[in-house]
């Protein structure tokens, strides 16, 4: 019993601990006012839906319109939890790219001020003029300013994704892979606001239909409001369903690319490996070596790009399908 | 064309002369018929039954003023005894100023009276017009009300069977609906009744959505009717202690008589003054029993009340005529507000009723407009019953305002006893 106790002591006491922990890339959606805004929407949408379920005086299409009501705030709460982790899924995606772009910037940086020192030996030695010179010279600051622009575009990206959480240096992990054959347009909050307005022309247009209490102009008003109501549910499905295709165009395409970029990345690093053994070897220079470093650099920053991609195109998949399955 | 050809149909079978009986038989069953309306102008003509007895008892007080006027009187008398007709005649003056007001108070009183029954009457016929008009009008108000009802009674049970009402509603509407046919049967229950009245006044038929304005004229204090009860009571109290006071007063009085064959007396006196004269034949006196035996004798006298009771009387009847003066003066300084108020409510109704004619226009032109809506498809049908509706229902204002305005000119004309007159 008393060791129970003990345990439950603990869990409280460590539980605000992790409450008020960093937050994770994972649940940083959950921080965004449109999520929680959608979240608190639900709430009262099911309040209210209670409150009409438990009134015996409550219309059949009260009650239905409550339930429509909430189904809505879903549909909206989940776009907006999408929404909120593209924001999430940018802000690490600059990160990653900044780093890997920072490194680059770094290696060439570093190449430039060897051929520098290189070019400046020559020019003592007579081999090359003081014109040559100054175009290495102006190469190197170049390197060297383009290295600060991207020093200072990291720390930008780093700031931006602090509130959401740490991104590993390794990068962002592989998004899970999508069964593309059960995503379809139905869940999305448009195309539920459309069939929604459709049965609220519906209903309004049974309401319409005491001949003794109707104006026969406000029938047909409501006549051509459902038709209205149906035109606009059409064009809706057929944009979302294009926006859905694209969505999966986007996402074959990225998973296509993926294994491209991950073996053009593998085989930089083999080249970078062939190149340090021919530099041990001393066949080639150090600024050879660098080129090898730098394209190896350029090929993980594709691989990166590639994988950015995959995570970009899965969610804008879940975007256009109205939310994560 | 369909009437005439019934019409020629008729005379062939039933030759010309027969036509003409027709006709007139079903002008005759027409008049007669209660589908002929009355309006304001039949109550005007009402009269009472009162007023024929009220106009007998007039002609009575006249005579009675005119005998006052006089202030003769006379006898004959004839006896038979002991194988004779004896034969007397007496005649009497007399000045008797209370009498004579008496009688010219009840003279006017018939007058005024009469005017009053009139008044009366017509106000009955008015208020009796008004309250068919008014029973008419709602009990038309109430049956739209009740088919209104009725719809949405039924509106609300097709809206609970595709969920847009709940039992409540439903339910509610049923109770509605109920409700009005009640307050439909109610109204007409009441414009029976308004019927039944209005056929006890001799007015039958509908009664026709008119209404009239009288001569509603500002009238001095003295034309009140309690200024001239009040003024009465003054003028005999007052008329009462004079003649008191004479009666306490030294009188003279002269008397001739003559004795024979037959007898003669004539003799006059101050109190009153007062006249008697008087012929017998043959003389009834015994000449054997007469002190001064036949012959005229002639006679002076003075006479001088010695009556306390008499005198104390007289000062009372003054007091009385006090009273009555200062009870006259308490009137005028309370019809002086009464009257003019009076006055302006009558007035205020006039007013009242008139705006409701006004709102009687509107509702006419509301109910057009929906009804050109309604043809055009922009409103339901039930809206142009709900105009219909309201129509009625400010009829019904109407009427009701218009028996306001009958009371309250009732009202204002008992006040200064005046009869009804029509403005033109």
């Amino acid at each position: 019993m008393k060791y129970l106790i003990a345990i439950l002591c603990l869990v409280f006491c460590i539980s605000p601990i992790l409450a008020t922990g960093e937050p994770t890339l994972a649940d940083a959606y959950a921080l965004a006012s449109e999520y929680t805004n959608a979240v608190r929407a639900i709430a009262t949408a099911t309040a209210e839906l209670q409150a009409l379920a438990s009134d015996p005086d409550a219309t059949v299409n009260g009650i239905i319109r409550a339930e429509e009501k909430r189904t809505e705030a879903i549909a909206t709460r989940n776009t907006a939890e999408i929404t909120a982790k593209q924001r999430v899924f940018n802000a690490a995606s600059q990160l990653v790219t900044a780093r890997a772009q920072a490194k680059i910037s770094a290696l060439r940086a570093r190449q430039a001020s060897m051929q520098l020192q290189a070019a400046m030996v020559r020019n003592g030695l007579g081999t090359i003029s003081a014109i040559e010179l100054d175009k290495v010279r102006e190469t190197s600051l170049k390197a060297d300013m383009a290295q600060q622009n991207d020093e200072r575009t990291l720390a930008d990206a780093e700031t931006r994704v602090k509130p959401y959480g740490v991104v590993p240096a390794e990068g962002l992990p592989l998004p899970p892979s999508l069964d593309m054959a059960s995503y379809t347009v139905d869940n999305h909050p448009n195309i539920v606001l459309g069939v929604h307005k459709v049965n609220e022309a519906l209903r309004a247009l049974a309401l319409a239909n005491g001949f003794d209490v109707t104006a026969p102009l406000d029938r047909q008003l409501k006549v051509r409001n459902l038709e209205d109501a149906r035109a606009t549910l059409k064009d809706l499905y057929r944009a979302q369903r294009d926006t859905l295709s694209i969505a999966m165009t986007r996402y074959q395409a990225a998973g296509d690319a993926l294994p491209r970029a991950a073996q053009a990345y593998q085989i930089a690093q083999e080249v970078t490996k062939a190149a340090q053994v021919r530099l041990d070897f001393g066949t080639i220079s150090q600024v050879t070596m660098l080129d090898s470093e730098i394209a190896q650099a350029e090929a993980r920053l594709a691989a990166e790009n590639a994988k950015m991609e995959m995570w970009a195109a899965t969610l804008n998949l879940q975007q256009a399908a109205g939310g994560a399955l | 064309m369909v009437v005439a050809a019934i019409i020629n149909d008729t005379r062939f079978y039933f030759g010309g002369h027969a036509l003409r009986i027709i006709l007139l038989t079903c002008g005759l069953c027409l008049f007669l018929s209660p589908v002929f309306a009355f309006g304001p102008a039949d109550a005007l003509q009402y009269k009472a039954p009162e007023l024929r007895p009220a106009g007998a008892m007039l002609s009575a007080a006249e005579a009675q003023l005119r005998a006052a006027r006089l202030g003769a009187s006379g006898t004959y008398s004839t006896s038979y005894s002991d194988s004779t007709f004896n034969h007397s005649l007496n005649f009497t003056y007399r000045e008797d100023q209370v009498n004579l007001l008496t009688a010219h108070k009840s003279s006017e009183d018939a007058q005024r009276q009469l005017v009053s029954l009139q008044r009366d009457g017509v106000k009955q016929a008015l208020l009796a017009h008004a309250a068919l008009w008014d029973a008419q009008a709602k009990g038309r108000a109430a049956k739209l009300r009740a088919q209104i009802a009725g719809q949405n009674a039924v509106e609300a049970e097709r809206k609970r069977k595709i969920g847009e009402a709940a039992d409540y509603d439903v339910d509610l509407a049923k109770v509605d609906a109920e409700d009005a046919a009640l307050a439909e049967r109610t109204a007409a229950e009441a414009e029976a009744t308004a019927q039944q009245e209005a056929a006890r006044l001799g007015l039958t038929g509908a009664a026709e959505p008119v209404v009239l304005t009288f001569m509603l004229n500002p009238a001095k204090v003295d034309d009140a009717d309690a200024i001239y009860n009040s003024d009465w009571d003054y003028r005999l109290a007052n008329a009462s202690a004079a003649q008191a006071h004479r009666n306490n007063r030294i009188y003279f009085g002269a008397d001739a008589s003559y004795t024979g064959k037959y007898q003669l007396s004539a003799g006059v006196s101050t109190k009153g003054p007062s006249a008697t004269a008087s012929a017998g034949y043959p003389s009834l006196y015994d000449p054997t029993l007469l002190f001064f035996g036949s012959g005229w004798r002639f006679t002076l006298s003075a006479t001088v009340p010695l009556d306390p009771g008499a005198t104390a009387a007289a000062r009372v009847k003054s007091a009385d005529a006090e009273v009555a003066r200062v009870k006259l003066e308490q009137q005028r300084s309370q019809q002086a507000i009464k009257l003019p108020d009076a006055l302006k409510t009558a007035h205020d109704a006039a007013r009242s009723m008139d705006l409701a004619r006004q709102r009687l226009v509107l509702a006419e032109r509301r109910l057009k407009a929906v009804q050109a809506r309604e043809k055009s498809g922009a409103v339901s049908p039930q809206a142009e019953l709900e105009a219909t509706e309201a129509l009625a229902t400010a009829e019904a204002t109407l009427a009701e305002r218009w028996q306001t305005y009958v009371t309250d000119s009732a009202t204002y004309l008992e006040s200064i006893n005046a009869p009804w007159e029509v403005t033109r």
